[in-house]
């Protein structure tokens, strides 16, 4: 399903992190052009910076310098608002510790993504309640993320950037603290769901168990993808 | 979109029900205890002015004699005579009371007569009180009023040889009313009875200041007639605010004059400013504590929230939306506190007996005004807003990445 539109690119992208006037470069004029529908892994050690680029393709932060097009829009032209509407709309997020709201159940946690947007409760749990069916989270909608298991919360998490259908997925090492039996279920659904979809997926991670399904892998290392 | 914002201002306050309650629980007792306070002062102005109303608002003149044992004009003894306030009185010119009347802080002036006789026949001293039956302003609170009749009926302005008696004394004599009463000669026809309790004109038997005149005129060698002379002025002050200034301004009239107001209304009206002020105070300060307090709890259970709604701005959730949901969650909370306030406060003034409690008899019922129970409704609500104005703004301000990598 492959196109050859360029969905996302970054130019010359830089982001250094100022610790007690200290500058840390993590990113160093990194380029990086992705076509919609490729499923493209980025692989690094541990604090090579794959989250900080996560956040930063995915507008939760500004880059230092550079730019960042997706879907022909430059990110540092668009304000926080913008951004949020961004993401909200064409952006689904899986962060690296799953971030689910730990008050809220495993169906709210879903539903939270198709809030505010006009939709019914009925149309609401008609989108969320199939999937997370299908991502083999059956009858567990009402539980508290505590009272699931690591595989069961990091399905509530891919199930939240899924469901309102995004055309940029980005998976913040989507299997890191789950077992490998688990990690393949979660990807299998995942790669299917966003080929079904037609989406595009970025996907980092610091092992190598996801790089197979990939179209394609990229290294970062030293702030520079190769 | 409104389905799901109050959806979630719902949630998020059922969420955390325990603070829910407590936040609401303190604008019931704020409001309440402010209102409560609110309508004991309005009750305690209003009793404070009834009582003014009845010892504040009005005189007696009159002009002390010196040297009671040989006043002009006597033909008898010297325990007979003019009197007022127990001591013997000279006669003043009638033309004052047309005076004291045109002061612009006197309401009105009416002539008495007052006169001690010492009965014929037993030697009993009694007091006679003539007045104009006509002039009721300022009779009724000097003397006696048609409200202090225990039985018979109260002087009519065309009544002639009739008289009204003090209750104490119709009892010591064993009169009662249709009785016929003889002084100095005069047969008199007793109509009613009446109890005025403390008053700067009192007398016993009570008659038409033209009769007075007559009975009276029998003890002198030279009469006298009212439309000339007079012993008392009656004064009815327009308000008690003013009273002050009527005094110095019939002192003014003529510098003998010696005026009677029994005094009370001063202390009463000082010790009723205190109370206000202070009152007023503690009102004050609970609307602060509120607010403060309000804002305080608001802030940090936002705070405890900061992740959560680091997520939401993260996945896509506006500024606005986030903002709008802390507001309305803390407005919410004050209006719902503000209307169980104002509902508390009418059940405590219905069931609790604070009139009782405050000491105070008079003043008519405990009422909440309804321009209070909005006002504090106001409060109520401004409190709120401002309590969730603070953690939107600080929540609006934060970069979700961030809060997702501090917490
Ligand atoms: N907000 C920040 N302030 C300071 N340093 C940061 C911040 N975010 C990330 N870093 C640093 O940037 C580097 C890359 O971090 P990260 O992107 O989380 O790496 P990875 O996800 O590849 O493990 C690390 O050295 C980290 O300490
Ligand atoms: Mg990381």
């Amino acid at each position: 399903m492959q196109s050859n539109e360029i969905i996302l690119e970054c130019k010359e992208l830089k982001k250094s992190f100022q610790v007690r006037k200290r500058n840390i470069p993590v990113l160093n004029g990194l380029n990086l052009r992705i076509k919609r529908g490729e499923i493209v892994a980025i692989s690094g050690k541990s604090g090579a910076g794959k989250s900080t680029l996560i956040g930063l393709l995915g507008g939760l932060e500004r880059p230092t310098s550079g730019a960042i097009v997706f879907e022909n829009k430059h990110l540092d032209e668009l304000s926080n608002e913008e951004l949020a509407l961004l993401r909200r709309k064409k952006i689904g997020i899986i962060f690296q510790n799953f971030n689910l709201l730990p008050s809220w159940t495993a169906l709210e946690n879903v539903q939270a993504s198709l809030m505010h947007r006009g939709l019914s409760e009925r149309e609401q749990r008609r989108r969320v309640e199939p999937l997370l069916k299908q991502l083999g989270l059956p009858a567990r909608y009402n539980s508290l993320p505590a009272e699931l298991s690591m595989g069961e919360q990091q399905r509530v998490a891919v199930a939240r950037a899924l469901v309102n259908e995004p055309d940029l997925i980005l998976a913040d090492e989507p299997t890191g603290d789950v077992d490998s039996e688990n990690a393949k279920d979660i990807t299998s659904h995942l790669v299917s769901a966003v080929r079904k979809n037609g989406a595009t997926m970025i996907l980092a991670t610091h092992a190598d168990t996801l790089l197979d399904i990939c179209d394609r892998v990229l290294n970062l290392k030293n702030g520079s993808l190769s | 979109m409104v389905n799901d914002f109050w959806k979630c201002v719902w949630r998020e306050l059922w969420r955390r029900k325990s603070r829910t309650i407590i936040h609401v629980i303190s604008y019931i007792l704020a409001i309440s205890v402010m209102l409560v306070l609110i309508s004991l002062l309005n009750f305690s102005r209003r009793a404070a002015d009834e009582v003014l109303a009845t010892t504040g608002t009005h005189f007696i003149v009159f002009s002390v004699e010196k040297q009671p044992c040989c006043p002009v004009n006597m033909s008898s003894e010297c325990s007979e005579g003019f009197v007022a306030m127990g001591v013997s009185s000279k006669l003043i010119p009638a033309v004052y009371v047309e005076n004291v009347k045109s002061l612009p802080s006197v309401k009105d002036a009416s002539p008495f007569l007052l006169f001690r006789f010492k009965d014929d026949k037993d030697n009993h001293l009694f007091t006679i009180g003539g007045f104009d039956p006509g002039r009721a302003v300022s009779i009724g609170s000097t003397s006696c009023a048609p409200n202090d009749l225990v039985s018979g009926r109260f002087i009519a302005a065309r009544d002639r040889l009739v008289v009204m008696l003090e209750m104490d004394y119709a009892n010591s004599r064993g009169l009662k009313t249709k009785d016929t009463l003889n002084i100095n000669g005069t047969d008199f026809k007793i109509i009613g009875i009446v109890a005025p309790g403390v008053r700067p004109a009192k007398a016993d038997i009570y008659m038409n200041i033209k009769d007075a005149e007559s009975v009276i005129n029998k003890r002198l060698s030279s009469p006298i007639h009212y439309t000339e002379d007079i012993n008392i002025i009656v004064v009815e002050v327009k308000s008690s605010t003013v009273q002050d200034e009527a005094i110095q301004e019939v002192k003014k009239i003529d510098p003998q004059l010696t005026v009677s107001s029994f005094a009370c209304y001063r202390p009463a009206a000082k010790v009723i400013g205190i109370n206000e002020k202070g009152m007023w105070i503690t009102i004050l300060i609970i609307a602060l504590g509120l607010i403060v307090f309000s804002a305080q709890f608001q802030f940090s259970s936002v705070m405890e929230r900061q992740h959560d709604i680091g997520i939401l701005k993260a996945i896509g959730w506006s500024n606005k939306i986030v903002v709008t949901q802390i507001l309305a969650e803390s407005i919410l909370k004050s209006i719902i506190g503000g209307i169980l306030g104002c509902i508390l406060t009418f059940l405590i003034i219905i069931f609790v007996p604070l009139k009782g409690f405050s000491g105070l008899q008079t003043g008519g019922a405990l009422t909440i005004s309804p321009l209070m129970v909005a006002i504090l409704l106001g409060l109520s609500v401004v409190s709120g807003i401002i309590a969730g104005a603070f953690p939107a703004i600080r929540v609006s301000c934060q970069n979700p990445a961030e809060t997702l990598r501090r917490l």
